[in-house]
């Protein structure tokens, strides 16, 4: 994968994250590098979304540093954030979708549209490359498209903000495999033009396979960290997320089995 | 308020309601607190419109002057007891509610907050106008002073009386909030599409909730006209609809002591601001305007929450006594008849797109069936023709030989057809029992009176729900979290509610839309032996899925989907091999360079 600079664009420590009495986040510390792809990965209900509405400001950090370009950001608002160049692609792709693909998109680059209008409409044209659907779709109903173009909408509007971190939370979340095996590959080429990339995912298997480092989360934090090559051949992993499953037989036995834990 | 609540505060407002009388040193002040009793009659009432069923009434003062007008025109014209106006006003309302209830049909939110608004207008209209009937401007005076079996109801004897009915209400209105009707209307509120299919009858509930806010609101306004003894259009104008708005909101929506307490402050705090002369309305209107920025659920809306947030919930399981997954997916008769469904030649077109095209499939009794297809096949499409939301063109859908094409979703779900949602459609701000119970909606049996009054099968059936719920909570492995508001979850565990919500209904098929989106690999093996389970209880499952190895491995049989065409169906290992299929869903080597050609959905 791609080997470039070591800057630290992004530098979490300590993040503590709490929704009333509940803890989702507790003391997670991450880095990303300019110009890496970096996949989160981790069962429901471990915190990775909460990290992400974190680092995002979606939600305000109970504690802990947010340090992106070299200033703490914890306690921006999430506007701030967008406007220095950190953007989430959110969980369930929350595109507008009452409005047209292409409001979509001018939304998108909201912060960009009345000083770079020409530049701006570049960056439409290189979505369109990137996703030609989007083109044949400028003008319906973003909530008409189908999920997989939802999907693409989501990253697209996304990139026309020209982010230094994009992040995506759930790509994969309602696609059919093609679609899936096409999302990734495209971020896996957007990484490989520069774009650096934080990817939370559930499809532990693509997500490492694009992926130059990565995290597993559990209980909120860190669990292990490593290489994605590494992190993928760890038993522990293989076990949880990645190895063949294990097929349950359909015998008595089993369906007598009252609870499913 | 929880239910360990409720005994002690129904004991303190009666000891409120006793003692208050007697710190009245003058008729004034007497009158004042038989106000007050009047306007917490009307905010309870409201309270079920606004804090249940999420509906807003600007028109609660057309209602109330309905029921004040009836009331003094039947004494006055007829000679009517006190008795009988009574219960003409709330009828007269009542019905007036139930044809206000009309247009949520059609119209919602702040569009029926002006349908209201309209209606008020026009009932304060009618008033000033119908002379003969209301006397005009000049209203209704010499109403005879009321009596109860020929007891004359003067001073402190209305005043029981008063107290008697408050009492009543804040009981009937609070057993209503913690029945299937509150529920309900709960339900409806926070996901109609969720309820519908569940089996609820969405304008049949909203209707219920407008009944129950305008028969409260005649009930007042009769009391009014007895307690005046003379009544005109000045005492129902819009002011006083926005006032009894206020009287729930500031209180706090949906809590039964939030209605009470805003009707108290909204009586008596004009009678002190009076001392400011001028000032007054300025001194009022910043009030409000402080409390609702401060405290933005109302007074006691937001101590909820914060009790809600900070206090922990009781965690205690909900026994079961006996009732597992086997005896609750059981129907009324005890026994189970497996059904087959059949879909036949659906067509849908949306402009000139055509959704689906002679589409059809078969699931037989107890089958585990998986659809799959591109995003955009027109899965989705199947499904909401399936549940009713949309009607096919042409085409059946028949579950054992019933049509169900074309019938509305609640009646598609009577009918034993569940579902859950690719997106998750729970009632966020319920616990997690309450979800289940919801589920279990249309097997009970008892009437609004039954709930009112707390008689009848209402115990035993409520009893009975619980524990069905309860056990289906320990079939899916959220017993932990029984008393969690819904919302609180994580999306996996909400999956696995939606599961056991759509269980409670004992449906013969149940529709599973992406069930796996979202889960580990270990959540996915859980989900895979639920669904065999479910199966070999002998409900047919249609699984709506993009993960193969859980539709490789659970499926009996697949029928693809594409361009809203079915081109295969069949056992999976013939489907996984099928050159089209693989073409049109798997692709051929997942994350090369598809991207580059642009996707081709």
């Amino acid at each position: 994968m791609s080997e470039r600079s070591s800057e630290v664009l992004l530098q979490i420590s300590g993040l503590e994250i709490q929704y009333g009495a509940a803890i989702a986040v507790r003391g997670v510390n991450l880095v990303v590098r300019r110009g890496e792809l970096v996949s989160v990965i981790g069962n429901n209900g471990a915190g990775k979304t909460s990290l992400l509405r974190g680092i995002s400001g979606l939600v305000r950090p109970r504690a802990g540093q947010v340090i992106f370009k070299g200033e703490d950001t914890a306690s921006f608002p999430a506007h701030e954030k967008v406007r220095r160049g950190l953007i989430l692609v959110p969980e369930g792709r929350l595109i507008f979708a009452d409005q047209t693909v292409e409001d979509n998109l001018i939304l998108g680059a909201y912060g960009r549209w009345n000083r770079e209008r020409k530049e701006v409409l570049r960056s439409f044209e290189d979505m369109f490359a990137l996703f030609p659907r989007l083109k044949e779709r400028l003008h319906q109903r973003a909530g008409s498209l189908s999920g997989g173009e939802q999907q693409m909408l989501a990253v697209a509007r996304g990139l026309v903000s020209k982010p230094d971190l994009l992040m995506i939370d759930e790509m994969s979340l309602g696609l059919a495999p093609k679609i899936v095996g096409q999302m990734m590959a495209v971020l896996r080429d957007l990484n490989a033009a520069g774009q650096t990339i934080l990817l939370v995912e559930q499809l532990a298997a693509q997500a490492l396979a694009i992926a130059d480092r990565a995290y597993v989360v559990g209980h909120g934090k860190i669990e292990l960290e490593g290489s994605a090559a590494e992190l993928a051949d760890l038993p522990a992993v293989m076990e949880a997320f990645l190895g063949r499953k294990r097929r349950p037989s359909s015998t008595k036995e089993n369906l007598n089995e009252q609870t499913y834990h | 308020m929880t239910s360990r609540f409720t005994l002690p505060a129904f004991t303190g407002l009666a000891v409120f309601l006793g003692i208050l009388p007697f710190t009245a040193d003058n008729e004034y002040s007497l009158r004042l607190f038989m106000l007050f009793t009047i306007y917490a009659i009307v905010a309870l009432g409201l309270n079920i419109l606004v804090g249940l069923a999420g509906l807003i009434s600007l028109g609660q003062a057309g209602l109330f002057a309905l029921g004040a007008y009836t009331g003094a025109i039947l004494a006055t014209r007829l000679g009517a007891d006190f008795v009988l106006s009574v219960v003409a006003g709330m009828l007269i309302a009542g019905l007036f509610g139930a044809l206000l209830a009309y247009p949520t049909v059609r119209v919602r939110g702040v569009y029926l907050a002006v349908i209201t608004i309209a209606f008020g207008l026009i009932v304060e209209n009618v008033i000033i106008e119908w002379h003969e009937l209301t006397g005009g401007t000049t209203g209704v005076s010499s109403i005879p002073k009321p009596s109860l079996f020929s007891i004359p109801l003067d001073g402190f004897r209305y005043y029981a009386v008063l107290a008697v009915l408050l009492f009543i209400v804040v009981v009937v209105t609070h057993n209503i909030k913690r029945s299937r009707y509150g529920r309900a209307m709960l339900a409806v509120s926070q996901s109609e599409t969720a309820a519908r299919s569940v089996g609820l009858n969405a304008t049949g509930v909203r209707t219920l909730a407008f009944v129950i806010a305008a028969s409260t609101a005649g009930l007042a306004g009769v009391l009014y006209a007895f307690l005046n003894l003379y009544i005109s259009p000045d005492s129902f104008t819009f002011n006083d609809s926005i006032r009894f708005l206020l009287m729930v909101v500031l209180g706090g929506a949906g809590t039964t002591v939030g209605a009470l307490t805003g009707a108290l402050i909204l009586t008596y705090l004009p009678e002190y601001l009076q001392q400011l002369q001028y000032w007054q309305q300025f001194a009022y209107g910043l009030l409000l305007a402080v409390v609702m920025f401060v405290l933005p659920l109302g007074i006691f809306g937001t101590l909820a929450d914060l009790a809600g947030r900070y206090l922990k919930r009781p965690s205690s399981a909900y026994p079961m006594d006996g009732y597992a997954i086997e005896t609750v997916v059981k129907d009324a008769k005890g026994g189970r008849t497996s059904a087959r469904f059949v879909a036949d030649g659906l067509t849908i077109r949306f402009g000139g797109l055509t959704a689906l095209n002679k589409a059809s499939m078969q699931v037989d009794p107890g089958e585990i069936h998986a659809l799959i297809g591109p995003n955009g096949a027109g899965k989705s499409t199947l499904v909401n023709i399936v549940t009713g939301f949309y009607k096919p063109q042409e085409g059946r859908v028949s579950l054992d030989d019933v049509n169900l094409a074309g019938s509305a979703p609640h009646l598609v779900a009577r009918s034993g057809v569940a579902r859950t949602f690719q997106n998750t459609e729970l009632f966020g701000e319920l616990t997690v029992i309450e979800n289940v119970m919801i589920g279990y909606q249309k097997r009970l049996s008892y009437g609004v009176f039954e709930a009112a009054l707390r008689i009848g099968r209402f115990g035993e059936e409520e009893v009975e729900c619980r524990r069905a719920a309860a056990a289906l909570l320990s079939f899916v492995g959220l017993t932990a979290f029984t008393n969690e508001k819904a919302r609180f979850l994580p999306f996996g565990m909400q999956r696995r509610l939606e599961i056991a919500r759509a269980l409670a209904a004992a449906p013969k098929l149940l529709l599973l839309d992406e069930p796996a989106a979202g889960l580990t690999t270990q959540e996915i093996d859980e989900l895979d032996r639920m669904i065999r389970h479910i199966a070999s209880l002998g409900i047919s499952v249609l699984l709506i899925e993009h993960h193969v190895e859980l539709i490789m491995s659970v499926a009996d049989r697949v029928t693809v989907l594409d361009y809203g065409v079915v081109i295969a169906s069949d056992v999976p290992t013939i489907i996984q091999d099928d050159p089209r299929v693989i073409e049109a869903y798997f692709g051929t080597a997942p994350a090369t360079h598809a991207a580059a050609g642009g996707p081709a959905s």
